[in-house]
Parts: C-alpha cells; sequence; structure tokens
C-alpha cells in the first residue's frame, strides 16, 4: 500500500483538487525534490514539453518504478520514447484531477494501476480514455474558457460571463472561475498543445498570450 | 405591464407564464389556434404543479386570469412585444416588419432568437429599430434565472434599460451581450458540444464516457445528454447558424454525425432517440 504520493510540477492552485478526497499524504512540491520513499510519482506539469522530458529522464535515472503523468500536453505514446524504457507511465489529465472530477480519465494504467489510484483517492472513478492529446476534460473545457476570453476581450465583464454560464446552463463554474481554478499558464500550455495537435481552433486568444507573457519562440 | 408575445410554442408559453406569474398581463399569440390552445392547458398544468409544490401564493384562477390568447395582433399598444416564432429569419423579420408597421414607437419588441443576429432582423423593421433588441430566455423559461439582453447596431440605451427593468421584474438576471453570432451562452457553450461529437468520432472515449466525465466534474449533464434534452436537431440548428453567421469559422464547424442523426429524424428525448435509446 502506498503511504505517500509525490507530487511534481503542478501548478499550485492545483494541489487542493490533488489532496482532496485522498487516501493518503500528498507531497507537492514545484521542483524536483528528494523522492522520501514515495512509492509513486505524479508527474503534473503544464508547461514547455523540454521540461518535462527532462524530469522524467530524471526520475528515470533515480530508480523510479512508476509515474503518474499528465499526458493532455504530450501523448503517453510520445512520453514513452522520452525514457529507456526502465519505467511504467500512466497517462492522465491534471485539470481533471484540479476539479476534483468524481470521474477521472487514464491511458495505459493496468488493472494494479486503477486498485491502487483507486484506493487513493477512493472518491474518483478511473476509467481508460485513448492516448490522445486534451483527453476529454481539458479538450472540452479549454476552449470554452478561450471562447469566453474573446467577450472579456470585447468588454464584457468576466464576472458577467460566469453569471450567465451559471444561470443560463448550470455551469458549476464560470469559464472564468475555472481559469483562475486552473491558472493562465496552464490553459495557455493545454491549448498550445491542443493547437499543435488539432489545429488553430485552439489557438490561444492573444488575451491569455498578453497574460501569460508568451512569445514568438517560447 | 401588458405584454404580447408571439408563438405559443415552449418558449412563447413559457415566457407568458413567468409573465401572468410576476404580475404582468401577457397575451400569447399564434396563427395556429390549436398550438394556442395547447400552450394555455400547458400553462395552467404548470401553474397548478407550482402550487402543488407551495411555490405559488395566488390562485392558478386568478393567475389564468391575466392570460389572454388571439390569433391577431392587438389593435392597443402593448408595452411590450416579445417574438418567439421558429428560428427562421426570414419568418422573423417579416414578423418585425409587421410589429414595426403596426405598433407605435412607444412599444418595444424584443426577439427571442437564439442565434438570428438582432441587426438583421431590424433590417425589416425600419421605422423605429431603435426600440428593437434581443430577449433571449433559456428554456424551462420559469426555471432558468437567466435573460441575454442583446442590442443591435440601431438598439437604443432606453430599450437597455427597460429591458433590464421588465428582467428583474421577472425575478431574473439579465446580461447584456453583444449582437454576434450564438449571443454570449451559445456562442461559449459550442464547444461543449463540438469537440465532444469530435472526441467521439476519434475514438478518443465512448460518448458515455465523456457525459460520465463531465457529469462528474460538476456540470448537471454531460454532452450528449444535453444534446438530447434540447433536441439533437435544435442544438444542430444553432451550431449551423453560428458557422454560417461566422462565415465559416472552424471552431464551429457542424459533425457530420450530428447531422446524420437530424437527416434520420434521430432527434434525441423527444423522438424516443437521439445519441441515446429512450423508452
Amino acid at each position: 500500500m502506498t503511504e505517500s504520493v509525490q507530487l511534481l510540477g503542478a501548478d499550485p492552485l492545483h494541489w487542493p483538487g490533488w489532496s482532496q478526497g485522498s487516501a493518503v499524504a500528498i507531497h507537492p512540491a514545484v521542483g524536483m525534490v528528494p523522492l522520501d520513499g514515495a512509492q509513486w510519482v505524479v508527474e503534473a506539469h503544464m508547461g514547455p514539453l523540454s521540461d518535462k522530458r527532462e524530469r522524467l529522464r530524471q526520475l528515470e535515472g533515480r530508480g523510479v518504478q512508476a509515474v503518474l503523468t499528465s499526458s493532455v500536453m504530450a501523448t503517453l505514446a510520445a512520453q514513452n520514447t522520452w525514457i529507456r524504457g526502465n519505467m511504467h507511465l500512466v497517462g492522465f489529465d491534471p485539470l481533471l484531477m484540479a476539479a476534483a472530477g468524481r470521474t477521472q480519465t487514464v491511458v495505459g494504467a493496468t488493472d494494479d494501476d486503477i486498485a491502487w489510484l483507486s484506493s487513493t483517492w477512493p472518491d474518483r472513478t478511473f476509467i481508460g480514455a485513448a492516448d490522445a492529446v486534451g483527453l476529454v476534460f481539458t479538450r472540452e473545457i479549454l476552449p470554452i474558457i478561450n471562447e469566453a476570453v474573446d467577450f472579456v476581450a470585447r468588454g464584457l465583464n468576466p464576472k458577467d460571463i460566469d453569471v450567465a454560464m451559471k444561470l443560463g446552463l448550470r455551469y458549476p463554474k464560470g469559464p472564468w472561475e475555472w481559469a483562475e481554478t486552473f491558472g493562465w499558464s496552464s490553459v495557455y500550455w493545454g491549448l498550445a498543445a491542443l493547437e499543435d495537435m488539432f489545429g488553430p481552433r485552439f489557438r490561444p486568444h492573444p488575451w491569455i498570450r498578453q497574460k501569460v507573457g508568451s512569445a514568438l519562440g517560447d | 405591464m401588458d405584454v404580447l408575445i408571439i408563438g405559443a410554442g415552449t418558449m412563447g408559453s413559457g415566457i407568458a407564464q413567468t409573465l401572468v406569474v410576476a404580475g404582468h398581463r401577457a397575451y400569447l399569440t399564434d396563427p395556429d389556434g390549436t398550438a394556442l390552445g395547447r400552450a394555455q392547458e400547458r400553462i395552467r398544468t404548470n401553474l397548478v404543479r407550482e402550487q402543488e409544490r407551495g411555490r405559488l401564493v395566488e390562485p392558478v384562477d386568478s393567475l389564468m386570469t391575466r392570460l389572454d390568447t388571439t390569433r391577431e395582433l392587438l389593435a392597443n399598444p402593448v408595452d411590450w412585444v416579445i417574438e418567439a416564432a421558429p428560428e427562421q429569419a426570414s419568418l422573423k423579420q417579416k414578423i418585425f416588419h409587421d410589429l414595426d408597421r403596426h405598433y407605435p414607437p412607444s412599444v418595444w419588441l424584443a426577439s427571442n432568437t437564439s442565434s438570428i443576429a438582432i441587426s438583421h432582423l431590424a433590417s425589416q423593421a425600419n421605422r423605429y429599430p431603435n426600440r428593437l433588441g434581443g430577449l433571449h430566455f433559456f428554456n424551462p423559461v420559469p426555471r432558468m434565472a437567466l435573460v441575454e439582453v442583446v442590442p443591435g447596431l440601431d438598439t437604443s440605451a432606453d430599450f437597455v434599460t427597460a429591458a433590464h427593468q421588465l428582467i428583474e421584474s421577472l425575478g431574473k438576471t439579465g446580461i447584456t451581450v453583444p449582437d454576434r453570432p450564438g449571443f454570449l451562452v451559445n456562442r461559449v457553450a459550442r464547444p461543449y458540444y463540438l469537440e465532444a461529437l469530435r472526441m467521439v468520432d476519434e475514438g478518443v472515449a465512448s460518448l458515455e464516457s465523456v457525459d460520465r466525465v463531465m457529469q462528474g466534474a460538476g456540470f448537471p449533464m454531460g454532452p450528449f445528454r444535453v444534446i438530447d434534452l434540447v433536441g439533437v436537431d435544435v442544438n444542430y440548428a444553432v451550431t449551423q447558424s453560428v458557422y454560417t453567421e461566422t462565415h465559416g469559422d472552424e471552431r464551429y464547424r457542424p459533425h457530420p454525425w450530428q447531422e446524420q442523426l437530424v437527416l434520420r429524424g434521430y432527434l434525441g428525448k423527444k423522438s424516443g432517440r437521439g445519441f441515446y435509446q429512450y423508452d
């Protein structure tokens, strides 16, 4: 039985979603830290893929056996090419975890992995999804935020947009509230990855690009 | 206030019900007499149910005295006319052309369109286009608290003020939104449906899984359940309208799978089959 989980690379805004309802201690850290005997490591970074690639290689170099790795920006298949094959990777959706979704999507999970995940987060169910950028939730929620941003850029009040979506369609949170739950950096990088994979319909709105200070060549 | 509602369908009767409950007088009109009769019955049934649940104090018979039906436009001016006719631009344009001719400039004219540009409708109401704008209610009207107020190119600030006053009197929240295809809510929500259709088509997950994930994240229903509930055809028409009015913006391209269901008559819960099968 895993007694603790080391959470690496997640935006601190996401940490509460990881701890909510978890049966074991979650130890978050922004950078690479001593693993303190954690049997499972989570790599939840949403940012430049070069950072993630480096971190996975470091973890493999330290002899980590298994990593729950964010697979909304790069497929699990791609991530497996980054390492030497001595580490078991299971993909997941970090925004869905941050949202404490009751049904989580995972990629490449064995029955044992599912059993571990279910015992670690007993209030969540873990179901398999195909190995695709964005998985389900991230691919749904980020373009909704992107659409809302376009209205803000045209002068609408973000709070009005949130009120409208909650009252009009009973969304649990407005797009702005979702964005601030995830952090604008995660919103940007998630959209950029979706754009890279599926085309310009996911292009991050210029307002978001300005917000996170993205520039040509990033 | 006296309000004439054009169209005795689900939206029109919902608006009429909401108006009478709020103390206004509602005149419901429709060229189809049987539709008017059905609407009256639906409103009475809904009011009785609301009363049984303790949500209404005023007796139903008393409430119903504030509801009238008519086959023609009223001769005397009302305070507001709210059009809730089928979502066809040419039909709505004709209605507003006639209303503009029929009523003096003191009568506010509003469309409950969910996706047709207000300025497009106003183009056929040239006498006083400043008194015309959008009042987009959400279904089911008596329950949903939001109304989008949509000023077109010519709509006056006074229209917007009067609209918010009317909405407030109904106990609802009005948000002023730009006259863009889909307005605010339907525009922002398009990816919820379209990406779901695309990802299932691509084999990322089953439609049941997509619904389960989104519901598990707090949405009241997954995208496929929502589409089935509102009508596969209705949802498709909104997407098609936004796509057309944005001159083919790829983000809003309708999905062929949904089109197939519409063509086959699998329109959702109302037809017994949509993305899901219903008994």
